[in-house]
């Protein structure tokens, strides 16, 4: 007998590009690569078997035996989030942001410029590129190699017309120069349609003789990201049509088995890309300025996608529908008597809507910007953290919250 | 074949037949079509003539081993110099996404000639008879 290995497991994550309840295969086989491969620290898939009982009065004291009713998939994830570890590679872990924003991931195309010099412009800083650098107005920018360290990173640019463009960096300090500007990135922006885009989630583990198992139709009902932490964190759960396993196949009926004729076996060369982040190596912005006394933010979707259980003539699931799709923030800084905390403050009294925009990381390969507009905050709450005072706020998003974020 | 990688951190495979590459520019021989299958799954590598290309200096390799942005940190002895290794890096990161892009499964038929990334769309493609990379 030989015990399943908490350390020997791995992770395949795919899109369906066959709907919810097929997996991808060619002739009923699997075509799970290892590509598809991705680090976690913790994942679980489960199906949920209800036991329906009757509530008839049997006479006595004990229940009636039981019945199977309407059954369906659960899984969980966690991990340290990995950028990719070069320039304009998606992460491993992309496709589960996919799922989420139920759009695809897009490279930008290549628009790199040279940077001339760098200068302060009014509580913002001007960049100056050698020639036209054809960005836009919230263009995702990653700024490298420049004279001044603290402009090195990946910038949501505004003010961008010809050659000069600025970032909402509140610097005050010496000009500088060299180094170049790239937009170079994988983006997911959220269009917020009602596309559902299902994972299949493959769960390989050691020994191989175990039971190995793939959850079908996976769609996330909650992905929360957390930032402020050792290492970025990512954190999702949600529904499965069914959770087809290695040992249950030969049982599992057409649709369970979701197009398969075998259950595979694991790739053989899983190809992880990339490292673990540190989670406060970057800065947020509310409203453009910098709120510098900043300890974590929790980003919180709930893409309100489920298996509803109300088919007919089919325990399993029929259909995934779609609710409102939820967005919710929590930032706790330190409290200080900068102007950013009182704007945030008289925000939250007007309910005027704010964006956030989380720049993490310092290099091509290794950064990530998260922009959410229309947060309407609630106001802050104070927290007595011995010797700190912290502020929490909250918030929620209204549409069009326009969700983006970008690797690069 | 000679491929250079460019990541910060990759592994391929699994228990004893894992590896793994951590230095910024390490060599790696592998056939191109399981290069071309590798850098489908993101696994950051280019052909060592490509990479050759760029001219990095042995001095900048040096760094780019402690990380990229270790590397690009100023040195005040030669302020210019994390500027001139940025701008490397851009012509390097161009070439990668440019190889990423000539390996995205939807754009090679079954039956394309490899040879290394340097690919000839055959068959009954839109893009028969077109070089990948004058795409």
């Amino acid at each position: 007998m030989a015990q399943v290995s908490t350390q020997g497991q791995r992770l395949y994550v795919d899109i369906q590009s066959g709907g919810a309840f097929a997996l991808n295969e060619t002739a009923g086989a699997s075509d799970i690569a290892g590509g598809d491969a991705a680090k976690f620290s913790g994942f679980v898939a489960n199906n949920v078997v209800p036991l329906a009982t009757s509530a008839n009065k049997t006479g006595n004291r004990e229940p009636s035996l039981g019945v199977t009713t309407r059954r369906k998939g659960g899984w969980s994830f966690d991990a340290d989030f990995e950028m990719s570890g070069a320039a304009g590679t998606a992460p491993d872990l992309v496709k589960l942001l996919q799922s989420q924003f139920g759009d695809a991931a897009l490279v930008v195309p290549t628009g790199t410029a040279t940077v001339t010099s760098s200068g302060d412009s009014g509580g913002k800083v001007e960049i100056t590129t050698s020639s036209a650098h054809g960005y836009s107005d919230g263009d995702f920018v990653l700024i490298a190699g420049h004279s001044v360290t603290e402009i090195n990173r990946l910038w949501k640019i505004s003010a961008a017309t010809g050659s000069v463009f600025e970032i909402d960096l509140d610097y005050g300090g010496t000009a500088g120069s060299g180094g170049t500007a790239n937009i170079t990135g994988v983006n997911i922006v959220d269009d917020q349609d009602d596309s559902i885009v299902p994972l299949e989630l493959w769960h390989f583990v050691d020994p191989a003789t175990a039971e190995q198992k793939v959850a079908v139709g996976a769609i996330p009902s909650e992905v929360q990201l957390s930032f402020g932490e050792d290492f970025l964190r990512l954190s999702a759960s949600g529904e499965s049509a069914w959770v087809l396993t290695s040992d249950g196949f030969a049982a599992a009926s057409t649709q369970e088995r979701a197009g398969l004729t075998a259950f595979p076996t694991e790739p053989a060369t899983p190809t992880y890309n990339g490292q673990a982040v540190q989670g406060f190596n970057g800065k947020c912005f509310i409203d453009g300025a910098d709120l510098g006394s900043v300890k974590s933010v929790e980003v919180t979707f709930n893409p309100g996608r489920d298996y509803p259980e109300d088919g007919w003539n089919n325990n399993l699931p029929n259909r995934v529908r779609a609710d409102r799709d939820l967005t919710s923030i929590s930032i706790r800084a330190s409290k200080t008597d900068d102007a950013v905390i009182a704007a945030m403050q008289a925000a939250a009294k007007a309910k005027t809507p704010v964006t956030l925009f989380v720049t993490m990381g310092d290099a091509a390969g290794l950064s990530m910007g998260l922009s959410i507009l229309n947060l309407q905050l609630e106001p802050g709450n104070d927290e007595d953290n011995d010797p700190d005072v912290d502020i929490t706020w909250t918030a929620q998003g209204g549409y069009p919250t326009t969700r983006q974020v970008v690797f690069a | 074949m000679t491929f250079r990688f460019i990541g910060t951190f990759s592994e391929v495979g699994r228990g004893a037949e894992r590896v793994a590459f951590r230095r910024f520019g390490e060599e790696v021989e592998f056939d191109p079509a399981k290069a071309l299958e590798l850098v489908r799954g993101g696994l950051p590598i280019i052909p060592g003539e490509t990479f050759d290309l760029v001219g990095f200096t042995e001095d900048e390799l040096k760094r780019l081993r402690r990380g990229r942005s270790a590397a690009l940190m100023p040195d005040p002895a030669r302020p210019e110099a994390s500027s001139e290794l940025a701008l490397k890096l851009q012509e390097l990161d161009e070439f990668f996404v440019q190889h990423r892009q000539i390996s995205a499964a939807d754009k090679i038929l079954p039956s394309a000639d490899i040879t290394g990334f340097e690919i000839t769309y055959v068959g009954e493609s839109e893009l028969a008879g077109q070089r990948a990379e004058d795409i």
